[in-house]
């Protein structure tokens, strides 16, 4: 089964990272920005967050809220979540077998 | 240097979307040189991926393997495309005024086309660039990974404005090519 995230190519470790961030919580970029450096210790530039923004948006995997506040809040869809569920299952495997890999080596 | 700045290197579209939101980021926090950077280079992939400035397309169905139907092209393309036929449109029109009706015209077409100045290179290579600029865009092609096959698609979507514009860029480099044959090749053999 091809991976949801697999027509982003090299953008999808950036665009991974926004829907792990919004799993939590609807969130603007700066939140996002702040909460991705504290997860991974890697602080997304503002082009390379918006880029993400822009494609999960376009594929309908996030949404923007309404806000009368200049940061619009973006939350994830449904099929944000099953793209995010279905990614995280594949990592999980590739995660499991290099741990049980490297503990038999 | 005001960083912010740099989003107006965006496209239009993408500006009307996002600048607000990018505008608050930036001012919410410091901004270093390699944000600057990574700005840069989105604007330049924001310019290079149409797509992106568009927001959610309600005409693309997302399924969780991931598929994405690939919108229409606009007809912004085909419409710059239609321009650059302007003028070897009209060459071959004064042409066939004055060679094929007798129509004289104020200065000889084909003379003047010999000159070799700079308008008449572009004469000749504005139907092949009115072709690339009208197919280029209706073009997907995907290749990917299934088990261990690689498997590739060619995907053409293109609506009857486009279709027409390639066909008249075609119909013209052809008359083009059967110029240079008859005038280089035909009328040299039988004259000389």
């Amino acid at each position: 089964m091809p991976e949801p995230l697999g027509g982003f190519g090299r953008h999808s470790e950036p665009a991974l990272l926004v829907l792990v961030s919004l799993a939590e919580r609807p969130k603007h970029g700066y939140s996002m920005m702040d909460d991705i450096d504290r997860l991974t210790g890697t602080r997304l530039g503002p082009g390379t967050l918006y880029g993400a923004i822009a494609r999960l948006e376009k594929r309908g995997f996030i949404e923007k809220l309404e806000s009368t506040d200049r940061r619009k809040p973006y939350r994830l869809t449904h099929a944000g979540q099953d793209a995010l569920s279905s990614q995280l299952a594949g990592l999980e495997v590739v995660v499991s077998t290099g741990l049980q890999r490297l503990a038999t080596a | 240097m005001k960083w912010a700045a740099l989003i107006r290197l965006y496209p239009k579209r993408w500006r009307i979307r996002y600048e607000d939101e990018m505008r608050a980021l930036l001012e919410g926090g410091s901004v270093s040189v390699r944000d600057g950077l990574d700005l840069l280079r989105g604007a330049l992939e924001a310019h290079l991926i149409r797509d992106l400035s568009a927001g959610p397309d309600p005409r693309s169905q997302t399924t969780l393997g991931g598929v994405m139907e690939h919108p229409v092209p606009t007809k912004r393309s085909a419409t710059v495309a239609a321009l650059f036929l302007c003028l070897p449109a009209s060459f071959l029109l004064s042409v066939t005024m004055k060679y094929g009706f007798g129509y004289d015209m104020a200065f000889d077409p084909l003379e003047s086309f010999w000159t070799f100045k700079p308008i008449e290179y572009f004469t000749v290579l504005s139907p092949l660039a009115a072709l690339f600029l009208s197919v280029a865009p209706a073009l997907r092609v995907s290749v990917a990974r299934d088990g261990g096959a690689i498997k590739g698609a060619l995907v053409v979507q293109a609506g009857a404005v486009r279709i027409a514009v390639a066909a008249v860029s075609f119909g013209m480099l052809l008359v083009f090519f059967g110029y240079f044959l008859t005038e280089n090749i035909v009328y040299v053999r039988v004259h000389f």
